[in-house]
């Protein structure tokens, strides 16, 4: 059985929930406005013959495998694809709740113009001629103009193929800026790209380690494929098969991961890097590091001299002046017998793996603590080798030429999301006149939101394309309707973490409720309607056909397997890894049929050990002291230096180091971290009930934003368990509810992400966006936004 | 026909169809086992897939592995016990024991499995394809094995080696053993032409070398992640060639074939399809030789080809030679099973019964935990049995049971 709301009930329960919340600070009242709605006359029972269909989920990046139960017409429950790798059947509360976004009352029924200002939006509802008209005008008068270059689409970080459509759409188009909102896994891949020379996804083989040394990474809260890492997290603990993983969580606040570890090391925040440093000196000192890895496969590793006879710092030396045990100690507060004992394990533990920084989608990290704790992984040998740390595999078919401007490309506008707002304001390098938005809130999303809104003011044309109105379609000039993952073709690759080549495709399982549409057709229309380049380079009438050809390139690879039961993918691997192939398809029509009707297709066999696809650096090895990083200083300072010669680089800028922490003041004394929870990861999910219900479990604090404070820290304010408190740093203040939690260390306080948006559905507008507070530290290198914390005073409000 | 000479009941069923067994299951495609069901050309006494869904469901992955796959507290059954298996050798590697392992579950608590005869052929169907299996090459051992054998005094990898012989990179993305010593034994005669002149000695493949070399070969190419895999070989496409090439006119199977080389069926050929390949290149100086002498033209092969014809040949190996009754009964007698197993004893009469080693093993499980609580209970020792023995003494208990007996089922 499932059931519709009306717009009606559903304000009625929201506000019920919200009265609720308001009088008892306990999120059960909420439920049961949930349940009283449930029962009320909107409930429908369906009617029709019972069918089972197949399709992917798309609430998170895992894109986990459903199967979705029909009466009739109607999608009435969603379970997990037990073929699909990923999942293997399991499904975590938001693959669940995919049904409250099919059928969410909040929905856009039809694009719409702004017909008022971008400071006072006045929507009408229009056709989809009208609206693709629109932007056809737009973008042809743009490329007529010669400013094709000054489209930018910023999309959502997602797997699958839709990335590849954007940047083929771009290339034919002629501009060269596609932009991905931030992932947690961003610092990382900072580190994998400085360290290994990769831009490809990093991959971990969780299932294989045996020692796994989590800093702060919230493994059991959604991070990566979340149903992945929880199948993992199971086998851990198969004691029966004859293995035990052991998991150290590192991290200040006792999370539900720490929780559930073997080992919780609490160490002050931010000095993620010292500790790793500290266990890196540990491991060298008492020789227990992976010496035939290090002399075979790092460079860096030794003090060394470049051509010139100059001489620089070596990682061995840094850890052993800088990071001894003591001094470690006295920075992270993690006892020295603990680092000690910590490296000891890990090192007889073998294959053991180090993940992190601490990461979350809208702060991924510091880069340079990144990658003091991937060189923990090219101390213990864990770098391409079981159990360790991989390189996801690319998708057959992939042709990169074709997502390229013909010719000499125009320099892209800027290298990361986060400095796009900076850029439209300057108009350096130049200008965007055009700015779409493809299932992206950067206003609500990215701790720079207040400079996104001013920047969307300035952008001649927005358009968004999303489900549900939002902070940044708010500042649109159209909005365009998406479908959910039950009303469309569907496509999702690998998800992060997960290292083999996959590509999942589902058709629609229900007729689209509104007049919506997939961004890919949204795409394909416009390519068609704007001709020339554009609709030659993809003549595809729909994005099903663009899908039917990406399978041909999967075909034409002459690998891998459709989806199959774990047996089947036992037997796939043990074929691949002997050098055989026996597929259960002749042609390409027979692999498409299948992946339809299986979910999809993989490469269930990872080849470990390709040095040469791994170690992409300038010397082809894992560096410790990254020459991709002293290039870019040595620009940074010839450019500082204009005529003159170069001032010499400071070798600990291309090594891993501890970064300096931003001061404490007395004005603002505690520290506050922004928290992820598993129902609302990556931000997202608040519009959706079953999620608010159980965001805050562990503290029984739902439906509302919550500050977790220490007792002594509460008692020191004069903070009660369930006042209204604000939350206030020098950008600003957001109020919420505190809750006094043993959890949280005395002096942090944590603000939990997902709440808080001002435009959308009235579930999405609850609570309050701690990245209003959060104050703006961008890593010098990278640009990235910092995770490093935001010192704040709580007070009653 | 004398009882040595007369084939084993319960072969009987499967040389109406020569070829055909397990590596086909490894290497069919369900088309084409779809094709061989529907035609009726092919006989399988088991699918190692099935096989496999039973390793797993049936509770051996608790313990044992295939190729690292399953549990780690038991051998790997993909390596152990080392060398060729055949039907007859893996029930006597399990009937032997069987015991300890019964024994493992008790302290565990848990109940050992039973089987059906299906289940089994399965099981072992599975078993012996897998052991067929090369396994992935070990990069390290590879680099040095490319050094040991003076590959690059001729050939290069990129940038280093010799300049006479063709980049190894090329063939980087091939992934299976048989595809590189198929190339290789094409250009044989031209490799030993000139490491003779060189002075080079011909080099020899052990073991797992042939993939180590693969597993190294494929590290330094930037484009090995694009494999290159050998799709599903024939076995009867295998003894097609087999005979078109000329193989024969050396080689025999068991009594049929040339007498010249070796027979074909020796339990001391290596184990794996690739160490077989590896052999063929081992021995292709001498086979050139003897060729000449004979004035057989030297046979060349495409991938498939090679592949079909290893499979060919693997799938005739799956079958011991017939047994001996005679021996059979004195081993009956020798080993204890007559004191249970006679009219009016405790054990069941077995001469109603047609046995072949699937079924021997599928009983084995089914009563051999109860068979063996009694004999611990009257101090009778478990009897153990070399390969040989398992065979003769099946040949003994199937020549006990009616004729019909040889129409009963495929397995």
């Amino acid at each position: 059985m499932t059931f519709e709301f009306d717009r009606r009930s559903f304000l009625k329960f929201a506000l019920g929930g919200a009265a609720g919340t308001a009088a008892s600070g306990v999120s059960l009242k909420g439920l049961s406005d949930l349940n009283a709605a449930l029962a009320n006359e909107q409930v429908r029972v369906p009617t029709g013959p019972e069918s089972w269909a197949t399709s992917v989920c798309t609430l998170c990046p895992g894109g986990c495998g459903l199967r979705v139960r029909l009466i009739g017409q109607r999608a009435v429950k969603i379970q997990g694809n037990p073929l699909h790798p990923v999942n293997r059947g399991g499904l975590c509360p938001k693959g669940v709740a995919g049904l409250q976004e099919l059928y969410h009352p909040d929905r856009l029924h039809k694009p719409m113009r702004n017909a008022g200002s971008r400071d006072n939006p006045r929507w009408k509802e229009i056709s989809w001629e009208e609206a693709l008209g629109t932007i056809t005008g737009r973008l042809r008068g743009l490329r007529d103009g010669g400013e094709a270059r000054s489209l930018v689409v910023l999309d959502r970080p997602r797997s699958g193929l839709l990335p590849r459509l954007q940047r083929q759409f771009l290339a034919a188009y002629g501009s060269p800026n596609y932009l991905v909102m931030p992932t947690g896994m961003d610092a990382v891949q900072a580190a994998l790209r400085f360290q290994q020379g990769i831009t490809e996804p990093v991959a971990y083989d969780l299932a294989n380690s045996r020692y796994v040394l989590s800093f702060g990474v919230n493994l059991l809260e959604g991070w990566g494929a979340p149903v992945a890492v929880m199948r993992a997290f199971a086998r851990w603990r198969d004691v029966a098969s004859g293995r035990r993983t052991k998991l150290v969580q590192v991290e200040p606040r006792f999370s539900i991961t720490a929780a559930r570890a073997d080992e919780w090391v609490a160490l002050r925040p931010g000095t993620d890097a010292a500790l790793a440093l500290g266990i890196a000196y540990a491991l060298i000192s008492e020789g227990l590091y992976d010496a035939d890895f290090v002399r075979e496969h790092t460079f860096g590793f030794e003090d060394w001299r470049d051509a010139e006879g100059e001489f620089h710092l070596g990682f061995k030396s840094l850890v052993n002046s800088e990071y001894r045990l003591n001094d470690v100690s006295a920075i992270t507060g993690v006892p020295a017998d603990t680092i000690l004992r910590l490296a000891r394990e890990a090192a007889q533990n073998r294959p053991a793996v180090a993940l992190g920084d601490r990461q979350t989608s809208s702060l991924p990290g510091n880069p340079y603590a990144a990658m003091a704790v991937h060189s923990l992984n090219a101390l213990l040998g864990s770098i391409d080798l079981p159990g360790g740390v991989l390189v996801q595999q690319a998708l057959p078919g992939s042709n990169s030429d074709s997502e390229r401007s013909p010719g000499s490309p125009p320099p892209a506008l800027v290298l990361s999301a986060g400095e796009l707002p900076q850029a439209i304001l300057s108009r350096r390098p130049y200008g965007v006149q055009a700015l779409l938005l493809n299932q992206a809130d950067p206003v609500f999303s990215m701790v720079n939101g207040d400079e996104f809104r001013r920047a969307l003011r300035e952008v001649p044309f927005v358009v968004s394309l999303t489900a549900f109105l939002d902070d940044s379609s708010q500042l649109a000039d159209l909005v365009l309707p998406t479908a959910t993952a039950l009303e469309s073709w569907q496509d999702t690759g690998p998800p992060p973490a997960v290292a083999n080549a996959l590509l999942a495709i589902s058709p629609p399982v229900v007729r689209a409720r509104k007049d919506v549409r997939h961004p890919g057709d949204a795409l394909l229309a416009l390519a068609r309607s704007l001709g020339d380049k554009v609709a030659a380079a993809l003549p595809f009438a729909n994005y099903e056909a663009y899908l039917r050809r990406q399978v041909d390139g999967v075909f034409a690879a002459q690998a891998g397997a459709v989806f199959g039961s774990n047996l089947e993918e036992t037997w796939d691997r043990l074929m691949e890894r002997s050098g055989w192939w026996a597929p259960s398809y002749s042609t390409s029509e027979q692999l498409w049929e299948q992946v339809k009707q299986q979910g999809g297709w993989w490469e269930p066999a990872y080849s470990y050990g390709e040095w040469a696809r791994v170690f992409r650096t300038s010397s082809g090895r894992f560096e410790f002291y990254s020459q991709a990083l002293a290039q870019a200083a040595r620009q940074q300072a010839r450019a500082a230096h204009t005529g003159g010669s170069a001032a010499r680089i400071d070798d600990r800028a291309c090594l891993p180091h501890q970064t300096v922490l931003p001061e404490t003041s007395s004005n603002f004394p505690l520290l506050l971290l922004v928290v992820e929870q598993l129902p609302l990861s990556g931000g997202q999910g608040a519009h959706l009930p079953y999620l608010q219900q159980i965001a805050g479990e562990h503290l029984f604090a739902s439906w509302d934003s919550w500050l977790e404070i220490h007792p002594e820290t509460a008692h020191q304010f004069g903070i009660e368990d369930g006042a209204m408190v604000w939350v206030e740093s020098r950008r600003g203040r957001v109020q919420a509810r505190a809750r006094i939690y043993e959890g949280a260390r005395p002096g942090v306080v944590h603000l939990p992400l997902g709440y808080g948006r001002a435009t959308g559905s009235p579930w999405a507008c609850r609570g309050a966006n701690p990245l209003q507070i959060v104050e703006q530290q961008s890593d010098p290198v990278t640009g990235m936004p910092l995770n490093s914390g935001t010192h704040v005073k709580v007070y009653r409000a | 026909m004398t009882a040595t000479a007369r084939p084993p009941a319960w072969r009987a069923t499967t040389l109406a169809a020569l070829v055909s067994v397990l590596v086909a299951w490894v290497l069919l495609c369900p088309a084409l086992q779809a094709q061989s069901a529907a035609g009726g050309s092919y006989f399988v006494p088991g699918e190692p897939k099935l096989g496999m869904r039973a390793f797993f469901d049936k509770g051996c992955a608790r313990c044992h592995s295939v190729l690292g796959e399953g549990g780690r507290s038991a051998p790997d059954l993909a390596r152990a016990p080392a060398g060729h298996l055949s039907s007859a050798e893996l029930l006597a590697a399990m009937w032997n024991h069987a015991p300890s392992m019964w024994e493992k579950m008790r302290i565990e608590s848990v109940s050992p499995p039973k089987f059906t005869e299906g289940d089994m052929a399965n099981l072992f169907a599975f078993l012996y394809s897998v052991r067929s299996l090369d396994e992935p090459g070990d990069p390290a051992r590879g680099r040095r094995l490319l050094e040991d054998k003076h590959c690059l005094q001729c050939h290069r990898t990129g940038a280093t080696g010799g300049g006479s012989g063709p980049d190894l990179l090329k063939w980087a993305s091939y992934r299976n053993p048989v595809s590189w010593v198929q190339a290789m034994w094409n250009h044989a005669p031209a490799m030993q032409s000139r490491m003779t002149a060189r002075g080079v000695q011909w080099p020899l493949f052990e073991g797992n070398d042939v993939p180590d070399l693969i597993a190294y070969i494929r590290l330094l190419s930037p484009n090995a992640s694009k494999p290159t895999y050998l799709r599903p070989a024939d076995p009867q496409a295998g003894r097609r060639i087999f005979r078109e090439k000329g193989c024969a006119s050396c080689h025999a199977i068991g009594s049929n074939g040339g007498s010249g080389a070796p027979d074909l069926r020796s339990r001391t050929l290596p184990r794996t399809l690739g160490q077989f390949a590896a052999a063929m290149w081992n021995h292709a100086p001498g086979m050139r030789a003897s060729m000449q002498a004979q004035n057989i033209p030297r046979p060349q092969f495409t991938n498939k080809e090679m592949a079909d014809l290893i499979a060919y040949l693997f799938a005739e190996r799956y079958f011991e030679p017939a047994g001996n009754v005679a021996r059979g009964a004195r081993l009956f007698d020798d080993k204890g099973c007559a004191a249970c197993h006679r009219p009016g004893g405790i054990g069941p009469e077995l001469s109603h019964v047609s046995f072949s080693p699937s079924r021997m093993a599928a009983s084995l499980w089914n009563h051999g935990p109860v068979m063996f609580q009694s004999m611990q209970q009257q101090q009778i020792t478990w009897p153990r049995f070399q390969p040989g023995e398992v065979v003769d003494l099946i040949e003994f208990l199937s020549s006990r049971t009616a004729p019909t007996r040889a129409k009963g089922g495929r397995r």
